[in-house]
């Protein structure tokens, strides 16, 4: 005689945020950053909006006076590292087709910068205005890199970046007298989808306004480490 | 394509949940997903119907109930849908309001089943 064993079924109930493991580590993150007085400021946008030029320039005027570490995601290659090597130690982290950086990659990547007790660490994310902004790295300040020549309706295209981005810097805006791009249009559409950006107009080609958003950069990193904290507050996202 | 990447999660949240209630597989999961949650359903079906093979919930059926974003004014108290992605109060256009739903990727529930004897 052939014994089928019975079968229990049950319904359980968890209610529980697919992300809140994630979210509890990168605030973790956050918190060990705080506590040694580093700011992580993240750049995400578009491949090609200018987050290594904008980083080669921002670095090479608060190295010095202050301790910069780079970590750049890639899906291939070394390049940006290479460039980024001339002003700040930095490590390429390259995630062979993954479409954005994920905080175990930084934390892997972060002892290859040595002594991690930076005043300032950039991470720049992979060229992708749709998977980094639905991933939390620990970082204080996520600035979305918009460069003129990607057109002034990004906003409205890439709603969940913006809402969770603090700051937009726009970039290449020595090429606005070439391009159909309406600087307020954009700021509008951005500002309607996040009240609370800050904004920047640059162009590290030309070095304009740089000083502008290296000051900001000064204060947010003062702040943290007066108060361990930087406002405006992460929006989780 | 970052669903696959929390589809891992979602496995690893149903294994620990199936190991602790010693049941032999997951027959069913529900999830709720946001309008504004940055993920795909469509999408996340795909990556749970492939990240699942070999694991506990191999054969489980994923329910997904999509969670429409609203969104409260704290100055006036309405609550109202974000329609266009205005993140703005329509009843008196303050611009500083709060989310309440919309952007959560909640497991539910887990049906498990657990072999006797």
């Amino acid at each position: 005689m052939k014994i089928t064993p019975a079968t229990q079924e049950q319904v359980v109930s968890v209610q529980r945020d697919v992300r809140a493991e994630r979210r509890a580590a990168a605030e973790s993150f956050r918190r060990r950053m705080s506590a040694q007085g580093t700011l992580v400021v993240r750049l995400i946008s578009s491949p090609g909006a200018g987050k290594t030029s904008l980083l080669e320039k921002t670095a090479q005027r608060l190295q010095g006076p202050f301790r910069v570490g780079v970590l750049v995601g890639d899906i291939e290659t070394e390049r940006d590292a290479l460039r980024l090597a001339a002003y700040a130690p930095s490590k390429q982290i390259t995630t062979g087709g993954a479409c954005h950086l994920e905080l175990p990659l930084v934390e892997r990547a972060l002892p290859a910068l040595g002594d991690d007790r930076f005043d300032f660490l950039f991470i720049e994310d992979v060229g992708n205005l749709i998977c980094p902004a639905s991933h939390e790295l620990g970082e204080h300040l996520r600035v979305l890199v918009l460069s003129v020549t990607e057109g002034d309706d990004k906003p409205g295209k890439y709603p969940k970046a913006f809402r969770t981005s603090q700051v937009v810097v726009l970039s290449k805006t020595d090429l606005l007298p070439y391009v159909p791009f309406s600087v307020e249009r954009a700021l509008a559409d951005a500002r309607q989808v996040q009240p609370q950006l800050t904004f920047f107009s640059l162009s590290s080609l030309r070095e304009d306004g740089l000083d502008a958003w290296c000051e900001f950069l000064r204060a947010r990193h003062a702040e943290v480490v007066a108060t361990g904290r930087c406002s405006p507050q992460f929006l989780s996202g | 394509m970052h669903e696959f990447s929390l589809v891992r999660a979602l496995l690893e949240q149903i294994a620990q949940l199936a190991s602790r209630e010693h049941a032999t597989r997951a027959t069913g999961v529900s999830l709720s997903v946001g309008e504004f949650s940055g993920v795909d359903a469509d999408l996340l079906q795909l990556a749970f119907a492939q990240s699942s093979e070999g694991t506990v919930a191999q054969d489980a059926t994923l329910t997904i109930r999509r969670v429409p974003l609203e969104a409260r004014c704290p100055s006036c108290q309405s609550e109202f849908p974000v329609v266009g992605y205005r993140f703005q109060c329509p009843a008196c256009d303050a611009s500083e309001v709060v989310v309440i739903r919309g952007e959560e990727l909640i497991l539910e529930t887990v049906t498990l089943e657990r072999t006797e004897g």
